[in-house]
């Protein structure tokens, strides 16, 4: 039968041809599969970046925030002796928990970092006004402190409202429970490390972040692999939270 | 009609070439998502942290017009409450002081901005005395020791430019809030999101020239005999302590860095707070304004050093006469004098009185700086007595001694034919007397008269055993309290006295609720 000179270009690839074009085809595929995939992982890696910086920035805001408002307070029981107190006051660092609305020390918890800021609002969350009391500065006749921690939980770094240590639920009200306020760190750390009151002008702290971005999770036996850590150092603005001074304001 | 092949390889491609596109679109479509979430929430993040420096700088401006007593672009609103919104008052800038009762003075102002995120941060500030709502209890308000402190109310706006919608990082939604379409501060709806940062402070006055307490010693107290410690306040209409009111609220009459002298109050009265450090001080029961211990503070600051490079008049010391004829003239503030004795001063009963003459009949404008750098001392009935208007500062090398007839700055006890005349106290703030030596050294006051002004002398023992009064300020190592008179603590020392007050944050508070969402703190 004779063939037209068509059907013999299109029937025409010797083997030779078609296993080259396989292969060319096949290394093309392979590129964009490639190209492909990294375009991913640079996504997922700026994402990352992306996230521990906000991580990073949400963090020292937190802190920094209730650091500038924080005043002295010795109205929390069971926080440490420093040797120079021999009542506890805060800012302070301590290992420990709080059991039953009282700060308990045990070395086999976690460090952390005790606030008080005045109770600025009422019950009703209104904002109350300032006044005087025995000389010092109190907000509403009441007055009143409300302490906030900060301490590490498995990989979350907590800030705590009030002195209940239970999680805070769905749509509550951020008093008397517990946020995490981060969720990828490795090590929470505050300078005096534990069982002090901040004997400074300045509460330093650092956090070091577990690393997203890779194969391997950072570990003391794997230290190759570290995420970023974080320092900090936050000025303590009221002038009785400072124990340089000796107002009492 | 019979297809060949080549037909339908055409038609698959067609097909794969439209899937493969739509599916590189999703991916497209999904990173440009993803990656425009992560740019909306870096710009919320600009706005939070752009209207903290807005609200900030508000502060910074409200504090710099308390401290100055300047108020050049403020107007002063008479009002029941604070605003929660913006105000808008008419016509010019009107205040002219810091505000009384029942009004508050406003501000605003704005900071353009270039590049991304927001172009502009408005700002606006109140300050009041506590009298407008919301109101402290009536008493005592926002008045301590006399002095009134003053509630600093500032807020910073900034648009949130990008799509109406939170952070992509739910964790950030709890602390930046963002008014998307609901403002938190106000209520009601918003055009355009925006952040708003609220920053509250009560500013009170400041102590001037280490004298933030009436007593701060390093090491002790002792007291005994009939006199006692309490405060009043000359800038509070009589500047008389004998008609004073008695302030028994006030925290920092008697401060003692660390007590290793084993103080004894021998259930003499404080009126007035105690704080200190160290072991314990025995014998507290009357003190009347509570105790507060342990209380760290630092010790005091060395006593300031004469000033280099002035034009000293020198004169040799000795003998029982005071040199020049008993006289030293101040001069204008512009150009005081300086006045050096080489060796002791002494004023005694055998010689005559040493005078502090006014240059002029303006308060604040006689200024005299004495340097003895001996021994000073009145003794018998030799005195020293200077003019209510002159503000002189001592310098003292040895020990400094007030017997018989002591220091009058001022002659309140003085009659038309007494030298000085009768005049008012002056105020303690007019005579700082420095204390150069060692802890060998001492400070005593057993005249009979009133002495009234501050002596620094960190190293002194300190002793007060006459019979006159003390008003003022002292600051040493020890301090014996051992006559019938007592020491008054003058609390305008601690903001400015006469000249006003110089004010510091007292708290800070930056209210980040948000109340529709039931949020606080």
């Amino acid at each position: 039968m004779k063939t037209t000179g068509r059907a013999k270009t299109v029937l025409g690839f010797t083997l030779v041809e078609l296993m080259m074009s396989i292969g060319c085809g096949s290394l093309v595929l392979a590129a964009v599969l490639d190209v492909g995939v990294c375009l991913q992982r640079t996504l997922a890696a700026v994402e990352s970046y992306s996230v521990s910086e906000g991580d990073q920035l949400r963090i020292q805001d937190y802190i920094a925030m209730d650091c500038r408002r924080a005043i002295r307070d010795n109205s929390i029981s069971g926080l440490p002796n420093d040797g120079v107190t021999t009542d506890g006051y805060t800012p302070v660092v301590d290992t420990g928990s709080w059991v039953g609305g009282a700060w308990v020390h045990n070395s086999s918890k976690p460090v952390t970092l005790i606030l008080s800021v005045p109770n600025y609002y009422d019950s009703n969350g209104n904002a109350q006004a300032p006044q005087y009391s025995s000389g010092s500065i109190v907000y509403g006749s009441a007055g009143g402190t409300t302490p906030i921690s900060y301490y590490q939980s498995g990989n979350s770094l907590m800030r705590q409202v009030g002195t209940s240590s239970t999680q805070c639920t769905s749509g509550q009200v951020w008093i008397n429970c517990a946020k995490a306020i981060a969720i990828n760190v490795y090590n929470f750390s505050v300078t005096p490390p534990s069982q002090a009151s901040i004997n400074a002008d300045t509460v330093s702290y650092s956090i070091t972040f577990s690393p997203i971005f890779t194969t391997k999770a950072y570990s003391s036996s794997n230290p190759g692999v570290q995420g970023t850590t974080v320092f900090a150092n936050t000025f303590l603005r009221n002038p009785d939270a400072r124990r340089t001074m000796n107002n009492s304001y | 009609m019979k297809r060949n092949s080549a037909d339908r390889q055409r038609g698959s491609v067609l097909v794969i070439a439209l899937l493969t596109i739509a599916i590189l679109t999703l991916l497209c479509a999904t990173s440009l998502y993803i990656t425009s979430q992560g740019a909306s929430a870096t710009n919320q993040t600009t706005n939070w942290e752009q209207s903290l420096a807005g609200a900030e700088a508000a502060v910074d401006n409200a504090m710099n017009a308390l401290n100055t007593n300047s108020w050049s672009g403020w107007y002063t609103v008479t009002s029941s409450s604070l605003p929660t919104a913006q105000p808008s008052p008419g016509g010019t800038p009107n205040a002219t002081s810091k505000p009384g009762s029942g009004a508050y003075n406003y501000y605003s102002s704005s900071f353009s901005l270039q590049g991304e995120a927001s172009n502009i941060i408005n700002w606006w500030v109140t300050v009041d005395d506590g009298s407008v709502a919301p109101t402290p209890s009536a008493s005592p308000g926002l008045v301590n020791g006399g002095q009134q402190a003053y509630r600093i109310r500032a807020t910073a706006v900034v648009d949130a430019p990008g799509p109406v919608r939170v952070s992509n990082n739910k964790l950030d939604n709890d602390l930046r809030k963002v008014s998307l379409r609901f403002d938190r501060t106000l209520g009601g709806a918003v055009s355009t999101p925006q952040v708003t940062r609220r920053i509250e402070v009560v500013a009170t006055a400041i102590a001037q020239n280490g004298s933030g307490k009436g007593l701060t010693l390093a090491t002790g107290i002792s007291m005994s005999g009939g006199g006692f410690v309490d405060s009043f306040n000359s800038n509070n209409g009589n500047s008389a302590w004998s008609v004073v009111y008695r302030d028994t609220s006030y925290p920092q009459v008697v401060g003692i860095v660390n007590n290793t002298w084993n103080s004894d109050l021998r259930n003499t009265y404080i009126y007035g707070g105690l704080t200190y450090s160290g072991t314990t001080v025995k014998n507290a029961t009357n003190v009347e304004g509570g105790i507060q211990t342990p209380y760290p503070f630092p010790n005091p600051s060395p006593a300031a050093t004469p000033p280099s490079g002035a034009a000293w008049t020198v004169y040799n010391g000795g003998g029982s006469n005071p040199p020049n004829a008993g006289t030293f003239t101040a001069g204008p503030a512009t150009s005081p004098a300086y006045i050096k004795v080489n060796g002791d001063l002494t004023v005694s009963s055998s010689g005559q009185p040493l005078h502090i003459h006014q240059a002029n009949g303006t308060q604040s404008n006689n200024v005299i700086y004495i340097w003895v750098t001996g021994k000073l001392t009145t003794s018998g009935s030799g005195y020293i007595s200077q003019d209510t208007t002159v503000k002189a500062t001592w310098y003292v090398g040895g020990d400094i001694t007030f017997s018989g007839g002591s220091y009058l700055n001022g002659n309140p006890g003085g009659s038309a034919n007494s030298n000085p005349p009768y005049s008012p106290p002056g105020y303690a703030g007019n005579l700082t007397i420095y204390g150069l030596g060692s802890t060998s050294n001492k400070f005593t006051d057993s005249g009979s008269a009133l002495f009234t002004g501050v002596v620094d002398a960190p190293n002194y023992g300190m002793t007060i055993s006459g019979s006159g009064d003390y008003t003022g300020a002292i600051i040493g190592n020890t301090l014996t309290l051992s006559g019938s008179g007592s020491f008054h603590y003058d609390e305008s020392l601690g903001s400015g006295g006469a000249n006003g007050a110089m004010f510091t944050f007292s708290r800070w508070f930056e209210d980040n609720s948000d109340p529709s969402r039931g949020v606080i703190y």
